[in-house]
């Protein structure tokens, strides 16, 4: 601290010395105000990172069918003809950051088989409740999907019971493929914004 | 001595500081009820150096959270104790800031010239809340998970910027190595860092106005030191005393067979499956208020209960001060401080009781669930403690390929359609773990290949009965009749010793036939000449080996092969195709071949993964703690 200097300073005031003084205030905290911001800009481009980011491309699962969105879920055969939903893990290439797991069980859903006239039904609903995202079971007993965190409940065709949830299950989309000889279930999964009463996919 | 003091001072004004800092007056003299504040700040004093030291040990990413979390409570010396300090003391905290703040308001310590630190004090109360909340995700269990994607999701309510912070917070769309990146550093660096900044404000603040003394004084003014400094320490000793029982609540009834240290201190369930219910997810205790709020918003939109109602009960927090210049308004303060707190308390007393009274349905699952991830949490210790140890892709690998964790939900999935998997039919033993199947079409596999399973289809009381071939096309087969005959007809004719002995003989073919299977549960050990007149019998005596092909003798073609009978080989050949002729052949009944596709895995039902489990679980192979792991079988 240079106390000598602001007493003469003080002593014989000038109009070029306050101007200086002023340009000197404008420069100290212009600069200090850049340096002071500095690291937090170096760094600004790891933070929003996640915001620039796209999901990584599904790989579709093992031997693709023409759209990679699906993937192979198992043979129709695995499900009953009994209208029941049964819970099916989702198999992907898990990509996170800087690990890549092939064939890993990424989430769950729900398939429901039965017959049409044109042949088997099958119907995909997401396990996650899209009210706030915990995981719905299905209550054999009342015939209804039920989540166990803030009671949301759903009926089997997905649609909403009660509870404060403001949409029903989401429905993925479902396609029967025939690969030797027999039909193998391929479902598109998705994840969707929960909480809100429309359907927007998280891209 | 003091000529150094005198130097130090010279170059440092210590002296002027330290006065300052012990000499607060406090009029009307120390009290006990002055000991809030200080508690708090030593709660955070213990919150860092116990979190540095979990630091230390502590590693962030998806494979190794839980995992390093897991080392330290259950290997690292006194781990317990450090993470269950670190988590009870963390709850102590939201207790002791409501009481901070109660006498704050009850006070009137909030009004002028005290507006801006009672901000900063509501500030210091956010702060609290959000190290609470991110550091219930660190260990990466299914608990803190799940309850974790609640919180986040609520996030992305908050109305245009919502969706870019959770975005943001999360480190993508989907959890993983950069939400607990973000969260540690959170936890651990932001979060703390701005409470310190905003405590060391909080204090000087406090300072600058000096304390709000109670009136009317009982005792003549004094200093801080060391009236009120006796107090706070024992204050914050009783704090301690606190966390610590808390630490140690379960150790009177800890359970010998477990390890102590996963029953005291901090939980910690299984590790985090994006792949699995976990039904029981709950946040900490004292957000249970916020979340049964969330429960009763029907037909409101979920921003209401998670952020409006948050938000509008923070701004009349905020606006206290402001309320508080007019003596009604410092009386409305008090009364809405007062609903607020009685408010959260029933709410957590309603959540509470929604979930453990045990008479609805909702909290019968919710109990299910609960004994679920406490089983499932004990297994993942189990196999992290194996000779297996944790391999580098993380514990969940582990737990994925366990039989004992996943047979049961293979079973359901692929066989409790026609197959229980359960206490026999008419005995009272009722399990958590049965499995009954809805419309039973097949046998009843619980104990399959065991000497008292085999004694069972040798039984003509039995083997027509639901358990064995009572629900299937074998109900009228040849089976059936030679047992009736063979075993039944023919008992009814002896007497006495020579029944007995016939009896014995029909026991040793049970207790030959499951020596088959290798399991060692299912062999007796130490009556090799048991097993011999077993296997002599069957070939001999009954001459099974007319139907069936066993060892040496008989035939395949016409009924089961009885060589390593419910062995991990057979049962898997059996399971992959029934229909094979060393099966069933065109005997076979309903059953589906779930893997009869050996060159192409893609074509059956079951993947070999997933067999290996399913036979692995239903022979009872799998790993025990105390045992060494049994490779022999696969």
């Amino acid at each position: 601290m240079n106390r000598s200097g602001d007493i003469k300073r003080t002593a014989s005031p000038s109009d070029s010395h306050h101007r200086r003084s002023f340009l000197s205030s404008i420069g100290a905290v212009l600069f200090g105000s850049v340096a002071a911001v500095f690291p937090l800009a170096a760094g600004w481009g790891v933070l929003v990172d996640p915001l620039r980011r796209q999901r990584p491309e599904k790989a579709g699962g093992h031997g693709a069918v023409a759209d990679p969105k699906f993937v192979r879920v198992g043979l129709l055969a695995m499900l009953p003809d009994d209208g029941l939903p049964r819970q099916f893990a989702v198999m992907e290439d898990s990509v996170d950051a800087w690990t890549r797991i092939p064939g890993q069980r990424v989430g769950t859903m729900f398939l429901c088989r039965t017959t049409s006239d044109k042949g088997p039904v099958v119907t995909a609903f997401s396990s996650t409740c899209p009210h706030l995202g915990c995981a719905v079971d299905f209550n054999a007993a009342a015939n209804q999907f039920e989540c166990p965190c803030h009671k949301s409940a759903f009926a089997k065709d997905g649609d909403k019971l009660y509870g404060p949830t403001l949409r029903g299950l989401d429905p993925l989309p479902v396609k029967l493929v025939d690969s030797n000889g027999q039909q193998e279930i391929w479902v598109a999964y998705e994840r969707f914004r929960t909480g809100v009463a429309e359907r927007i996919p998280l891209a | 001595m003091s000529r150094l003091a005198n130097w130090f001072d010279d170059r440092t004004g210590y002296r002027a500081f330290v006065h300052e800092a012990l000499y607060e007056r406090i009029p009307g003299g120390a009290r006990w009820r002055y000991v809030w504040g200080s508690t708090l700040a030593f709660a955070f004093f213990v919150q860092v150096v116990t979190g540095l030291i979990l630091w230390s040990a502590y590693s962030p990413s998806a494979q190794t959270a839980w995992e390093s979390v897991y080392f330290i409570q259950y290997r690292m010396t006194g781990g317990w104790l450090l993470r269950g300090v670190h988590h009870y003391m963390a709850q102590a905290m939201v207790v002791l800031l409501a009481i901070h703040f109660v006498q704050v308001v009850v006070d009137g310590a909030y009004r002028a010239p005290r507006e801006i630190n009672f901000w900063i004090g509501l500030a210091l109360l956010k702060l609290v809340l959000a190290l609470a909340l991110t550091g219930y995700l660190l260990p990466w269990d299914e608990k803190g998970y799940w309850a974790t994607k609640v919180a986040t999701n609520m996030v992305a309510l908050v109305p245009l910027v919502g969706p870019a912070i959770q975005r943001l917070l999360v480190g993508g769309t989907e959890y993983g190595h950069h939400t607990l990146t973000r969260f540690f550093a959170l936890h651990a660096g932001v979060l703390p860092g701005l409470l310190t900044l905003f405590l060391v404000l909080h204090v000087a603040l406090f300072r600058r106005h000096g304390i709000k003394a109670r009136e009317p004084y009982r005792k003549l003014e004094t200093t801080f030191w060391p009236e009120q400094v006796l107090r706070d320490a024992v204050a914050c000793l009783a704090v301690t005393l606190v966390v610590m029982l808390l630490v140690l609540q379960h150790y009177p009834t800890a359970r010998a067979e477990e390890p102590l240290a996963g029953q005291l201190g901090a939980e910690l369930t299984a590790p985090a499956d994006p792949a699995d219910n976990y039904s029981a997810a709950r946040p900490e205790t004292y957000f249970l208020f916020l979340f049964q709020t969330l429960k009763y918003l029907e037909n409101f939109p979920p921003i209401a209960g998670a952020i409006a109602v948050p938000a509008l009960v923070m701004l009349s927090l905020v606006l206290m001060p402001i309320v508080g210049r007019w003596e009604l308004g410092h009386r409305f303060n008090v009364v809405w401080t007062f609903t607020l707190l009685i408010g959260a308390c029933v709410l957590t007393a309603l959540a509470l009781h929604d979930d453990y009274n045990g008479k609805t349905d909702e909290s019968r699952h919710f109990l299910t669930a609960v004994a679920d991830a406490n089983a499932k949490a004990e297994r993942a210790v189990e196999l992290a403690g194996s000779p297996t140890g944790i391999p580098p892709t993380g514990e969940l690998g582990m737990l994925r390929a366990d039989p004992k964790t996943q047979g049961p939900k293979l079973f359901r999935q692929n066989c409790a359609a026609c197959h229980s998997h359960a206490a026999p039919t008419g005995t009272k033993h009722q399990s958590l773990d049965d499995i009954v199947a809805t419309k039973p079409t097949a046998s009843n596999l619980e104990g399959f290949g065991t000497p008292d399973w085999i004694k069972g289809i040798l039984d003509p009381e039995k083997i027509a009965g639901p358990d064995y071939f009572g629900n299937t096309s074998h109900k009228d087969g040849d089976m059936v009749d030679f047992v009736r005959e063979h075993i039944g007809e023919a008992g009814k004719k002896l007497h006495g010793d020579e029944l007995k002995s016939f009896q014995h003989k029909v026991e040793s073919v049970a207790i030959a036939l499951a020596s088959e299977s290798g399991v060692s549960r299912n062999r007796l050990p130490g009556d090799p000449d048991r097993i011999a007149a077993g296997r002599k019998a069957i070939v001999n005596d009954f001459k099974c080996v007319e139907c069936h092909k066993f060892h040496e003798d008989g035939m395949l073609g016409n009924a089961p092969d009885l060589t390593g009978y419910a062995s991990h080989d057979w049962l898997t050949a059996f399971i992959s195709n029934p229909s094979h002729e060393r099966f069933y052949g065109d005997n076979n009944d309903r059953m589906p071949a779930f893997a009869a596709q050996a060159d192409n895995p893609a074509a059956n039902r079951l993947s070999p993964e997933e067999l290996r489990m399913l036979v692995d679980w239903l022979r009872g192979d799998w790993y025990r703690p105390g045992e060494t792991p049994n490779t022999s079988a696969h």
